[in-house]
C-alpha cells in the first residue's frame, strides 16, 4: 500500500516532535531557567563580596581612643532625656522651664497641648488661636508619636526592664515685639526638655507680634505613658536616613565631623548673612 | 518471505526512536551537570559572602559608628532647628519690604526647613504688582540655604487698601 510509507514518515515525525516538546517542556526549560536564577545569585554574590572586600581595603578597624568616644556617646544618650514621673510631671516641667527661660515675656506666653485647651486667656492671643484651631490641631497631630516618631532607632530600651520612652507634643503661642518672638523662638529648644520645633506659624506684622508653635518633647516617664513610643528600628520615610556604604563610616570617628552640638544667639536685627 | 523480512525493519523502527534520544538526553545531562556546577559555585560564594563579616566585624563597626552619628545629629537637632526657623524668619522679616509679610509659616523635617509665606503686595495694577513680587522672589533667592520657591498666581486686589496677598513656598537647608 502506497499510503503506509508517507503514514509512517508523518507518524515518525509526530513522535519526534511530541518527543521533543516534552524534554523541552519538562526539562530543559525548567532548568534554562534555573541556570539563568543562579547566574544571576552568583553574579549578585561576587558583586556584594567585591564591595565588601574594596571597602575592607578601606576599612580602619577602631582604636582605644574611639572606644572611648563610642562609650561616652552611649551614657551622652541615657542622660539626654529627662526622666519623670508621668506624662503630666514631664507637662509641668517643659512649661515651667519656659517661662524661667524667657522670665521677662512669662506673661505672655501660653500653653496648650490639646486644642481644648485653648482657652480665654490674654483675650488677643486667644482669640488669635481660635481662628486657627484648625491648623493647631494638624499640627498637634503631627508630633503625636502614635503618627510617627523620627528618632524610632536611635533608642535601644528594653520595655520588659521597665524602660519607656514617650513623647507628646506641648503647643506655645506667643506675643511680643519681634526680636523679643525670635529670641524666645530661638531659645525653646535649650531647656531640658529639649523641645524639637514640628510647626511654627509666626505673624511679624503690626506693633507686636504673634506666633504659636507646636513642640515634640521626647522623655522617659516612670509610669506607663499614655504617650509612648514603641520601640523598634525607624521606619520608611518617617526615621533618619542613613547610608551605611557611606565612606565616613569607614573611617574613625572624628568628633569635629559629627553634627556640632551648640546653642547659637540669633545675630542682631539687620546685621549681614 | 515478507515475514522473513520483517525482524530487520522492526529494528530499524526502534534505531530511530534511539537515535533521537540520545541526543536530547546529551543535552539534558549537559544543562543538568551545568546547572549543578554553577549551583555549586552559589553554594561556595555564599558561604564566603557569609564569613565575611565575621572575619573581619566591619559591618558590627560600621554600625555603632552610624548609630554615633545618628545621636549626634538627635541630639543637635533642637538646637538647630529652633536657631533655623527663628533665623529664616528674621532674614525673611528683614528683605520683605516694600512688601508686607503677613505670615511666616515654618515645618521643620528632618534635613531641611519648608515655609510658607504670606505676602501682602500694596498695588492697583497687576503688572506692578507681580513686578514688585519678582523683587521680593530675587531677594529671597539671594538668602543662603534657600531653594525650590515657587509662587501662587497673581490674586485679585482685596480690602482698603487694594492688597494682592501672595503665598510663597520654599525650602531652607538644616545643616546640624
Amino acid at each position: 500500500m502506497n499510503w503506509r510509507k508517507p503514514a509512517r514518515f508523518l507518524f515518525k515525525g509526530l513522535a519526534a516532535f511530541v518527543v521533543l516538546s516534552v524534554f523541552v517542556v519538562l526539562d530543559w526549560y525548567p532548568t534554562v531557567k534555573g541556570l539563568g536564577r543562579l547566574r544571576h545569585e552568583l553574579n549578585e554574590l561576587e558583586r556584594k563580596i567585591r564591595n565588601h572586600e574594596t571597602a575592607a581595603a578601606k576599612f580602619i578597624f577602631p582604636d582605644a581612643e574611639e572606644g572611648s568616644i563610642l562609650a561616652q556617646s552611649d551614657s551622652q544618650l541615657l542622660h539626654a532625656l529627662p526622666l519623670v514621673e508621668n506624662d503630666g510631671a514631664w507637662l509641668a516641667f517643659a512649661r515651667s522651664e519656659l517661662l524661667v527661660m524667657d522670665g521677662g515675656l512669662s506673661k505672655r506666653i501660653a500653653f496648650f497641648s490639646a486644642v481644648e485647651e485653648i482657652t480665654p486667656g490674654q483675650p488677643e492671643l486667644s482669640g488669635w488661636l481660635k481662628i486657627q484651631v484648625q491648623d493647631i490641631g494638624r499640627s498637634l497631630k503631627l508630633a503625636d508619636p502614635a503618627q510617627g516618631y523620627p528618632w524610632r532607632g536611635i533608642f535601644l530600651l528594653n520595655p520588659d526592664a521597665g524602660e519607656r520612652l514617650a513623647s507628646r507634643p506641648l503647643g506655645v503661642a506667643m506675643q511680643a515685639p519681634l526680636p523679643a518672638l525670635l529670641n524666645f523662638i530661638n531659645h525653646v529648644s535649650w531647656g531640658e526638655a529639649r523641645l524639637e520645633i514640628v510647626f511654627l506659624r509666626l505673624e511679624p506684622d503690626g506693633r507686636s507680634a504673634r506666633a504659636w508653635m507646636v513642640c515634640r518633647g521626647s522623655y522617659l516617664p516612670k509610669e506607663p505613658s499614655a504617650w509612648s513610643v514603641k520601640m523598634g528600628t525607624g521606619a520608611g520615610s518617617e526615621g533618619l536616613m542613613i547610608d551605611l556604604d557611606s565612606p565616613l563610616l569607614l573611617q574613625r570617628i572624628d568628633p569635629f565631623l559629627a553634627p556640632r552640638i551648640e546653642k547659637k544667639e540669633l545675630p542682631p536685627a539687620g546685621s549681614p548673612w | 518471505m515478507a515475514e522473513q523480512a520483517s525482524p530487520p525493519v522492526s529494528r530499524h523502527r526502534r534505531c530511530w526512536l534511539i537515535f533521537l534520544l540520545i541526543p536530547l538526553v546529551a543535552v539534558s545531562v549537559f544543562l543538568h551537570a551545568a546547572k549543578s556546577l554553577r549551583h555549586r559555585k552559589c553554594v561556595e560564594a555564599y558561604k564566603r559572602y557569609k564569613w565575611l563579616p565575621v572575619e573581619k566585624p566591619i559591618g558590627e563597626t560600621k554600625a555603632r559608628r552610624a548609630s554615633f552619628y545618628q545621636l549626634r545629629y538627635f541630639l543637635a537637632y533642637p538646637a538647630q532647628t529652633s536657631f533655623a526657623a527663628a533665623d529664616l524668619a528674621r532674614r525673611i522679616n528683614d528683605i520683605a519690604p516694600p512688601l508686607r509679610l503677613l505670615a511666616v509659616e515654618v515645618h521643620p523635617a528632618l534635613h531641611e526647613l519648608g515655609f510658607e509665606l504670606t505676602v501682602g503686595v500694596e498695588a492697583v495694577f497687576q503688572k506692578r504688582a507681580l513686578r514688585k513680587l519678582d523683587a521680593f522672589l530675587k531677594r529671597l533667592a539671594n538668602v543662603p540655604g534657600i531653594f525650590d520657591i515657587a509662587s501662587s498666581p497673581v490674586p485679585a486686589p482685596t480690602g482698603k487698601d487694594r492688597m494682592r496677598v501672595f503665598i510663597v513656598i520654599g525650602h531652607a537647608e538644616l545643616q546640624p
